[in-house]
Parts: C-alpha cells; sequence; structure tokens
C-alpha cells in the first residue's frame, strides 16, 4: 500500500509535468498559423482508416502505409503550429476577404489529395498518378474510379468511401468545429458554406456535422436491414450522403438487385443534395416552410419531368413500363444529386436519354450540400430572370416587376447584382467545360465527342457517372480530369482567387528580396569606395 | 488543459437591432469572442458595416414587427441591444422587448437624454452618447464635477 502511495506521489508531479506540456502545445497550436492546424486534421484523418484492421486482422500489412504518412502530417502540424503566429490583422493593407481566405483553403485541399495518394501508391495499389486520381476523386466526392473494387483490400475500400465523406463535410468546417478563431472564420465562406445556420459559426459547425453523422447512423442501420453486411453498409452510407458514388463492387447499386437498398440510397442521395440548412429545418419538422423553398419545389418538379420523360423514352425501345420508371428514376436523381452510383448501364439507354442524364449533371444539386454542378439555385434564378426578359417585353415598358425567390431564411429578391454573379458563375462553368472537352478529345485520340463531353462534365460535376473512358485513359486526359474534379468542387472562383493570391504573394516576396539585396549592394558599393 | 475548461462558456445569445456604426461593432466583437449573435437591420445593405469574419446571423427585417420578433427567437436571447439611429423605434422596440418577451437584460441607445425618463420604471438600461462624451470631456477639462 505504501509503496502505491509513494509511486504516486512520484509520478504526481510528472503527470502534472506532462498535462501542462500538452496543455500549451495545444495552446499554442491553437494560436498559431491555420495551416498547421489544417495539416493535423488532414493527418489524423488519414489514420481512421486503420480502425478497419481491428475487423480485418490479416490486412494489419497496409496499415504503416496509411500511419507514416499519417504520423509525419501530424509531426508537421505541430511544428508548423509551434513556430508560427497567427497572421496580425492588418488594417493598412486593402485586400478583398475572399482572396485572403481562398489560398488556405485552396493549399488544404491540394494538401489532402496529396497525403490521400499515399496509401494508394506506397501500398503498390497503383501507380502515382493514378494514386492521385483515386485521391482526387475521392476527397471531391466524384466517385471516377481507376481501381480494381473486387480485389481491392478492406483498408482501402474504407477510405475510399472516408474520403468522400470527410471532403463532403470540407476541411474548414471540420477545423471550425473544433477552434473559433477568427481566422477560421474567414475561410468559412470560402470553401462554399454559404449558410449560417446558428448564430455562431462553431455551433453551426457542430450542427453540421450532427446532422451528417446522424444521418451516415440512420443510412447505415437501413442498410443493414435490408440484408447489406455491416462493412459494405458502412462505406455505401458514406459515399452516398456526400453524394460521391464510391461502391465496393464492381456494379455498384446495382450488384445487390434489391428495391430496399435502391431506395435507401435513393433518400440519402436527396439528403446529401440537400442544402444543410433547409435539412435542419426538416429535422425540426417545419415541412410546411421547407416545401416553399424555390430550391426544393425546383429539384421536386425537375425529378418527376425528367424521370418521366426518360421512362418514356426506354419504354419506347420496348422495355417495360415498371423497369424503365424504376431506372429512370434512380438515373435522374444520381445525376443531379451529382453522386453516380448507377443500377444500369447507361451505355444501352438510347441518346436522349443519355442527354438527360447529361444535362441533369450539370444542374447539380442544392447549394450548400455536398453536391456539385452548377447548382439548383443558380438555374432557378437565372430561369427566373429568363422569365422575366420576356414578360418585359410583352407589356409597356414601365410595368414593375419584381422577382423573388424563397431560401431558407424566407423571402429574398433577385437584383441585378445576384444575376450578373449568377450568370458570370455560369459562364465560367460553361467555359471550363468546354475548354476540358476540348482537351480531353485532344488528348485521347479516338474518343467522339459524346464521350469526352459526357466523362469530363462528370467530372465537373463532380458526379461520377463514366462511360468507360477513364478507366482506360492516359496520364494527360486523367489530369485534365483531376482539375475538373477540383474546379467543381470548390466552386472555380476560389480556385483561381487562390492561384491569382499565391502568385501575387510571391512576387512580393521577391520583390522584398530584390529590395533588400539592392540595398546590400548599395552598402557594399559605399564601403568599397570608402 | 486550460483550453478545455475555458470551453464551457455559458451559451448566451444576444441580439442586436440596428446594424448601424454602433450595432455593428457590438456584434463583431462578441462574434469575435465566441458568443451567439444575431443582427437585425431592416435594410439589408447595413449588413456590409460587419467585418468579414462574423460568424453570427443576420436577418433583414423591421424589428418593430412582432412577426420579426417571433421569427428571431427574442424571447430565447439573454440580452438584446437596440440601436437603431431612431430614439423613438428604439424606445417602442425595448419596451416591446421587455413587456411582451420578458427579455433579462434589454438595453438602449437614446440621442436625447430627456427621453431616459420613459425608460425609468421599465426595467431597460439606457446609454446616451452626447451624455457619455460630455462626461468623458469634463475628466479632460479637469472640472470639478461636484456642485457645491
Amino acid at each position: 500500500m505504501k509503496e502505491k502511495k509513494n509511486i504516486i506521489k512520484v509520478l504526481r508531479p510528472v503527470f502534472g509535468r506532462i498535462e501542462s506540456a500538452v496543455g500549451t502545445t495545444v495552446d499554442r497550436i491553437s494560436r498559431g498559423n491555420v495551416y498547421g492546424k489544417l495539416i493535423i486534421l488532414i493527418g489524423f484523418l488519414e489514420l481512421m482508416p486503420v480502425v478497419i484492421t481491428l475487423f480485418y486482422p490479416s490486412e494489419i500489412r497496409y496499415a504503416p502505409w496509411f500511419v507514416i504518412p499519417s504520423f509525419s502530417a501530424i509531426a508537421l502540424g505541430i511544428i508548423i503550429g509551434m513556430f508560427t503566429k497567427q497572421a496580425p490583422e492588418r488594417t493598412d493593407e486593402w485586400q478583398a476577404p475572399i482572396r485572403r481566405g481562398s489560398f488556405p483553403v485552396l493549399f488544404a485541399w491540394g494538401f489532402a489529395i496529396f497525403l490521400g495518394s499515399i496509401p494508394f501508391f506506397l501500398g503498390g495499389i497503383m501507380d502515382f498518378l493514378p494514386a492521385l486520381f483515386e485521391s482526387v476523386s475521392g476527397w471531391t466526392t466524384t466517385g471516377l474510379s481507376l481501381a480494381d473494387v473486387e480485389s481491392l483490400p478492406h483498408i482501402y475500400l474504407f477510405f475510399r468511401s472516408f474520403m468522400q465523406y470527410g471532403g463532403g463535410l470540407g476541411f474548414i468546417l471540420m477545423v471550425n468545429m473544433l477552434i473559433h478563431g477568427k481566422q477560421e472564420i474567414n475561410l468559412f465562406n470560402a470553401e462554399g458554406h454559404p449558410d449560417r445556420i446558428m448564430p455562431n459559426l462553431k455551433k453551426t459547425s457542430q450542427t453540421i456535422f450532427l446532422l451528417y453523422n446522424g444521418f451516415l447512423l440512420a443510412g447505415i442501420i437501413s442498410y443493414a436491414i435490408f440484408g447489406m453486411s455491416f462493412f459494405d453498409a458502412l462505406c455505401h452510407a458514406m459515399s452516398a450522403l456526400s453524394t460521391a458514388g464510391f461502391s465496393t463492387r464492381a456494379d455498384s447499386i446495382g450488384a445487390y438487385g434489391n428495391i430496399g437498398i435502391e431506395l435507401v440510397t435513393i433518400v440519402l442521395m436527396l439528403v446529401g443534395a440537400t442544402n444543410f440548412a433547409i435539412l435542419l429545418l426538416l429535422v425540426k419538422g417545419k415541412i410546411r416552410r421547407v416545401l416553399g423553398i424555390s430550391e426544393i419545389r425546383f429539384m421536386l418538379a425537375m425529378t418527376l419531368v425528367f424521370s418521366l420523360l426518360i421512362a418514356a423514352s426506354l419504354v419506347m425501345d420496348g422495355n417495360g413500363v415498371g423497369e424503365s420508371l424504376h431506372n429512370a428514376f434512380f438515373g435522374v436523381i444520381t445525376a443531379f444529386s451529382t453522386t453516380g452510383y448507377t443500377i444500369a448501364n447507361y451505355a444501352e439507354w438510347n441518346a436522349f436519354a443519355v442527354f438527360l442524364i447529361f444535362i441533369l449533371m450539370f444542374i447539380g444539386g442544392g447549394a450548400g450540400s455536398t453536391a456539385g454542378g452548377i447548382k439548383i439555385v443558380r438555374v432557378h434564378v437565372l430561369f427566373k430572370s429568363a422569365v422575366s426578359g420576356v414578360i418585359r417585353r410583352l407589356f409597356p415598358s414601365n410595368k414593375v416587376i419584381s422577382l423573388s425567390y424563397y431560401k431558407v431564411q424566407g423571402k429574398s429578391p433577385i437584383d441585378g447584382d445576384l444575376v450578373s454573379e449568377t450568370l458570370g458563375f455560369f459562364f465560367s462553368y460553361i467555359a471550363i467545360f468546354m475548354l476540358g472537352t476540348a482537351l480531353i478529345l485532344l488528348f485521347s485520340p479516338g474518343t467522339d465527342v459524346q464521350k469526352g463531353a459526357f466523362e469530363f462534365a462528370s467530372a465537373l460535376g463532380t458526379v461520377g457517372i463514366s462511360n468507360g473512358l477513364t478507366k482506360a485513359a492516359n496520364y494527360p486526359t486523367l489530369i485534365v480530369e483531376m482539375f475538373g474534379m477540383v474546379l467543381g468542387r470548390l466552386e472555380i472562383f476560389i480556385v483561381f482567387v487562390g492561384i491569382f493570391s499565391a502568385v501575387s504573394r510571391l512576387k512580393k516576396f521577391e520583390f522584398k528580396r530584390a529590395v533588400k539585396k539592392n540595398k546590400k549592394d548599395k552598402k557594399t558599393k559605399e564601403h568599397g569606395s570608402l | 488543459m486550460k483550453k478545455f475548461k475555458n470551453r464551457e462558456k455559458e451559451s448566451d445569445y444576444s441580439i442586436i437591432i440596428g446594424c448601424g456604426r454602433l450595432g455593428a461593432s457590438i456584434a463583431d466583437n462578441l462574434s469575435e469572442k465566441g458568443r451567439s449573435v444575431m443582427v437585425v437591420d431592416k435594410n439589408s445593405e447595413a449588413f456590409k458595416r460587419l467585418s468579414f469574419g462574423y460568424g453570427g446571423l443576420t436577418f433583414n427585417g423591421d424589428a418593430s414587427e412582432i412577426y420579426v420578433l417571433n421569427e428571431i427567437n427574442v424571447e430565447k436571447a439573454k440580452s438584446v441591444v437596440v440601436a437603431t439611429n431612431n430614439d423613438n423605434t428604439n424606445i417602442l422596440i425595448a419596451q416591446l422587448i421587455k413587456e411582451r418577451y420578458n427579455v433579462p437584460r434589454v438595453i438602449a441607445r437614446l440621442y436625447e437624454p430627456e427621453k431616459a425618463c420613459v425608460y425609468e420604471d421599465a426595467d431597460i438600461m439606457t446609454l446616451c452618447p452626447a451624455v457619455l462624451s460630455a462626461n468623458e470631456i469634463k475628466k479632460l477639462l479637469n472640472i470639478d464635477t461636484v456642485e457645491p
């Protein structure tokens, strides 16, 4: 007894010291540079797949390929956090806030993509560039894949789906959930989370996180009820909720041939394609208000019209009515939610149906959700302003037309600023789509326009429905698609602004160095003359 | 370890009505400290005064309307600051919030010190910029404030 007490007495100060050391480290990191925090977070995310080896002990040999990069990232993050300070707030210099925020966002995504590719590469699963492609496709919640899913170890299958789950939430959101700092808030808007749900950003992030995890749990349980194995249920629920579309089967959801599983997938995809703020309203039970929101109405109408049109065209091809409706409905939801799960082979569909799917991939899901594409809200705004353009010409010029649409927060006017911003985005999206398609057609000879355009639209919208082009693509084509996916996930402008701000920062740095050098030269000259 | 203890802050929800220079700077300060804040203004342009790092909510509407007050859950707020640019509006909103929703702490800004009497028995705190600056200037001028 006495000995025990003695030991405790001796150890107490040691523990105390360790505790205070950890405390000061955490404190210093949280006061440090945002880059450090982001790197640590991404390192921890990379560590998660190791948990899976508890259930599949034979795969422990793959664990080092996750642990090594993860630990090095965490160590790097701690070092950066310890030895940097938060950038001081500058009042002397004018800079658009978005410009300040975009570079760290771009950095976080770039770093995650790089780190995510390492396990595939080190584990000998694929070469570096395909590994990078897989990682991009994972984090951006696209779902285009080069991996041979049926032979991939479980730890990798989990990692692929987990990347999509994390990518759906976004890194800045996860950092904001843990830390409250002014600097982090700046980044929040830049990552593409337009809505504030709670009167406090930390609570907003935590609420979104809780909602997302709640739906994940519900998804896993419902999949399990319909007879999926636990591992498959986990992976599919993560991928469906982030509207991503990595599967553990080569035939995707179609491999199960189970209507229950398909229904669960449809619900999860719809949840993923819906704005988080709307989901919160839905959870609170304010269904009336949810149904009044323009975005939701547009989404429901679009689903109905496109499903019926596609089903009709499939029936004309000689398929059964029930089967056609079923396939068309699933196809429509998987396309506009930008998920990319399939239950039928779209390559066998007629050109009309494929083209409708193509349009849906362009439109995409809800703003502030995990879906990609142009986003329903933007299409809705453009549609309304186009209609008003016609109305304006029908009536005397002094007729007052006021346009508005319903957001989560209530009625909101469609003014010139909104329309011009939306048009700007729309144009950039189309321009990038054309450029990307042109590059794909250039790099992979023998591809026809339809195939190339479809595949790049799929990458840019972070959809992941493939017509087989990606699997057989050469490296330049893959690089083009990777750029498409990143641009699609981060909503284009942020990427360009981030690159621009990085370049201008570099220029400033060079300029300062040149000035210093000049001064030094002058001094030495003066010395020399003396 | 200090870090973790600090986290358990009292969760209090503040509402700022009027996003002028005063309202916006209060909202920014509260938000920076990690508090829950909501700013209400009837002109959506006013929210441009908030800093980019503002992490709270904004609501575009006239706070003298009951439906607006219901919408922003005034009854859940621990404190409300009424800082519109009109004294009479401030009086109306502050009384409405105090009487109807029983918010524990209501602070109103008044330009005209004479109107402070309206608030006397309503349990509403008032601040008057003119009086405050007069006091400060008195201090600067070293006037003996004690009258015989």
